[in-house]
């Protein structure tokens, strides 16, 4: 039967389908959205800034982007040769210079991240990146032909080193996308509207370094983590552990409480009582001269404590989930040996759960990292770079709410930031939950 | 003075509770209940020093119960009471200002599924001793190396201390769990059917070890296996419905039990 004909004869079936698919569909176009709108804008800057310009004289070849170029076309080859059915060229090569001291590859590997910090040039470390990367797989590989066992060939480096060759191609011929790429991810500076007398174009004053929201974004969550992690936690060891069951139904659905807050009410109570305390202790830090501007009502620490609140429930409940999960028998072998009911906790209980309880505290820095109304109203919506945490100050997620909210300048480069900033939040929370759904599957395995 | 229950005449505890030698541990008419369900009746039973004791009988008699009692164990479960005596020696394990750590400290216990903690080989033995001591670096490796000899497990492990005990084998894993209990040096061992999750050789393996460890340990051990209570113990107790219904040497347990009961529970044909 063929796949239509199955859609027409079972009609539930076939709803759930399109459900689905719709679903499917949403995903892809907002991420499609998302990509395009982001490419439009790394354009913009660069026409604007005037990099672009086709120099067909292939000058490019010569710069950063051209050597990375160079570098990618090496290592595709290499890697297509790796898992050709017989590796005749790269078996002539000894196996040692494949697998070299972890030093050689540690070096390279600083020597890239370098590269990627101090230099503008973000596609020539890249792909300094996938060079050890794929010299690395290919030792796997000439290891297992040697050693017998498996080779599992994936195309997936390939295809990706395939379209960042295009990539540093194009950025060699234009030189443009690397210089704008490494003004967004590398500078520090973030002034995405100025006085300029064409509202299409650029002026001097306009700047997209988008590290000024970043920081204020991580020092809002880790500032969150630091509070949320000891209550978090401590409050699940507690209930886990100590608390007598008809406390224990009482303290949970406080939690649940506490996790059912909205997250604007959480926004104005910061403003409004956390704001001040903060100021207090701003004051007596400036008048000390540990700061060098005056405090703020508005502040990334107001922003930490609200948002640590915020997250303390789902710490405290999946960490307690996580230590509700150790087999009692390993409570009861460490309190048979004579261990008091702390030093089970404490030495044996806490190390069997301990990647459940990271699991939670990834996925809870997810949540801090795209956390909006509260942090908007918490701590502002200044972009400033600056490791003073008592002045107002802008998140990436608070910088896109400001400019949704105000008039968004359809088309132009100010209304193209938000997806680029967007598509970063993305990214990292993407991560985040990624990474921590892989430490809690492999907590699920353990147990 | 039987009790009948569902037609079936349940005889009472046993009072004939004689053993040779010195007594190490002594239980005296023990009562047990888990909320309103009494588990254990009247139930007095003596450990004797330096031999192994066997308690045997069918399923959610209450062996278990009474094992746990000996190290207090029992007192995690919230809604477990209980009304009678254990003693060692002077200190009274009932009382209920006992110091729990202490007690558990001198009575170890091995559990029925190996349970080592997720540490190295290494930690998991030294783990007990540094609760108790502040042993130096030398000093613990003496006792851990001791320990793991005297569990007969040192010639496995002895090139891979440093990974996770997790990662033994189960009958490997048992004997850890042994040597962790004999790294505090307690006075009087429990366990609860150290072998049935193992295979016929490393049941084996425990067997002969628990036959070792009584020259310095005293040892009780509860089990399913009729073979095994007759190839390690010295003393069986057999219990039936919460009541420890016969005790005595296992050599006259086995060949010419007092009840009827006893024969044909140790015989299989039962129920
Ligand atoms: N935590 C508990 N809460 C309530 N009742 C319990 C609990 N533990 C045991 N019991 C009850 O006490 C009785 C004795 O149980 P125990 O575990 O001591 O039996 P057992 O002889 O060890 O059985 P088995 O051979 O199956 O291990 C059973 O009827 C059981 O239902
Ligand atoms: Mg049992």
């Amino acid at each position: 039967m063929s796949f239509l004909q199955r859609l027409t004869k079972d009609k539930a079936g076939t709803i759930l389908f399109v459900m689905s698919l719709s679903v499917i569909l949403i995903t892809l176009g907002i991420i499609q959205t998302l990509l395009f709108e982001t490419i439009a804008f790394f354009s913009d800057i660069a026409e604007h800034r005037g990099w672009f310009s086709f120099d067909w004289d292939f000058s490019g070849i010569l710069s950063a982007s051209g050597f990375a170029c160079l570098l990618l076309v090496v290592a595709l080859f290499l890697d297509r040769e790796s898992k050709a059915v017989k590796g005749t060229l790269l078996s002539s090569i000894p196996l040692y210079v494949w697998n070299p001291h972890h030093g050689i590859v540690k070096f390279v590997f600083s020597v890239a991240i370098l590269q990627l910090l101090f230099n503008d040039s973000f596609l020539l470390g890249i792909s300094i990146l996938f060079c050890v990367i794929v010299w690395r797989s290919i030792g796997k590989i000439q290891m297992k032909r040697i050693l017998g066992g498996n080779i599992e060939i994936s195309n997936l480096w390939r295809n990706i080193l395939s379209l960042f060759i295009l990539i540093t191609v194009f950025d060699a011929i234009t030189m443009n996308y690397s210089g704008a790429l490494g003004e967004f991810f590398f500078q520090n500076q973030w002034t995405p509207t100025g006085a300029c007398e064409d509202r299409r174009s650029l002026c001097e004053t306009m700047s997209f370094g988008v590290n000024s929201l970043l920081l204020t974004t991580l020092q809002v969550a880790f500032g969150a983590l630091v509070i949320a992690v000891p209550l978090g936690v401590g409050c699940a060891i507690y209930l886990s552990e100590y608390a007598p069951p008809r406390l224990a139904a009482v303290v949970k659905p406080t939690l649940e409480i506490l996790a059912g807050i909205p997250s604007v009410v959480y926004g104005f109570f910061a403003f409004i009582y956390i704001g001040p305390l903060v100021v207090e202790f701003g004051e007596y830090a400036f008048a000390n001269g540990w700061i060098d501007q005056p405090p703020n009502v508005l502040n990334p620490i107001n922003g930490a404590i609200v948002v640590g609140i915020m997250i303390l429930p789902l710490i405290a409940s999946m960490s307690e989930d996580a230590l509700r999960a150790v087999p009692n028998e390993l409570r009861e072998g460490s309190l048979a040996l004579g261990a008091t009911k702390i030093e089970t906790t404490m030495k044996v209980m806490i190390q069997a759960s301990l990647s459940g309880i990271i699991a939670s505290i990834i996925l809870a820095l997810s949540r801090a990292v795209g956390e909006t109304m509260a942090v908007t109203l918490a701590v502002g919506t200044v972009a400033v770079y600056t490791s003073n945490m008592f002045v107002p100050a802008q998140t990436m997620t608070a910088y896109i709410a400001q400019r949704v909210g105000g008039d968004l300048p359809f088309g132009e480069i100010g209304y193209l930031t938000i997806f680029a900033v967007g598509l970063y939040l993305f990214a990292i929370t993407l991560c985040l939950n990624l990474l921590g759904n892989k430490v809690l599957s492999a907590y699920r395995e353990a147990y | 003075m039987s009790e009948k229950i569902g037609g079936e005449v349940v005889p009472d505890s046993t009072k004939k509770l004689d053993v040779n030698g010195e007594i190490d541990l002594m239980i005296e008419d023990l009562d047990l209940w888990y909320g309103d369900k009494q588990a254990l009746y009247g139930v007095s039973l003596p450990i004797a020093k330096n031999s192994v004791t066997a308690l045997i009988g069918p399923s959610g008699c209450g062996k278990s119960t009474l094992l746990r009692m000996m190290n207090r164990m029992n007192d995690l479960i919230s809604i477990c009471h209980y009304d009678g005596k254990i003693s060692m020696g002077d200190t009274e394990i009932t009382a209920k200002d006992a110091d729990l750590v202490e007690i558990r400290k001198n009575i170890g216990m091995v559990f029925q599924r190996p349970n080592p903690f997720p540490k190295s080989i290494y930690d998991n033995v030294g783990y007990g001793v540094k609760l108790h001591t502040k042993p130096t670096r030398e000093e613990l490796d003496a006792i851990i190396e001791k320990s793991l000899k005297r569990a007969a497990i040192w010639d496995e492990v002895s090139d891979r201390m440093h990974d996770l005990g997790t990662s033994l084998s189960g009958g490997q894993q048992q004997r850890l769990c042994i040597a962790r209990t004999i790294a505090v040096e307690p006075d009087i061992i429990l366990m609860d059917e150290p072998c049935s999750a193992l295979d016929p050789i490393a049941t084996a393996a425990i067997e002969e070890l628990i036959l070792e460890l009584k020259k310095d340990f005293t040892v009780v051990i509860v089990t399913h296996s009729m073979s095994q209570a007759a190839r390690v113990s010295d003393y069986t107790g057999f219990m039936y419905l919460g009541r420890l219904v016969e005790f005595g040497e296992t050599d006259k347990i086995f060949s010419d039990p007092d009840l009827e009961l006893t024969k044909r529970y140790i015989t299989g044909r039962f129920g």
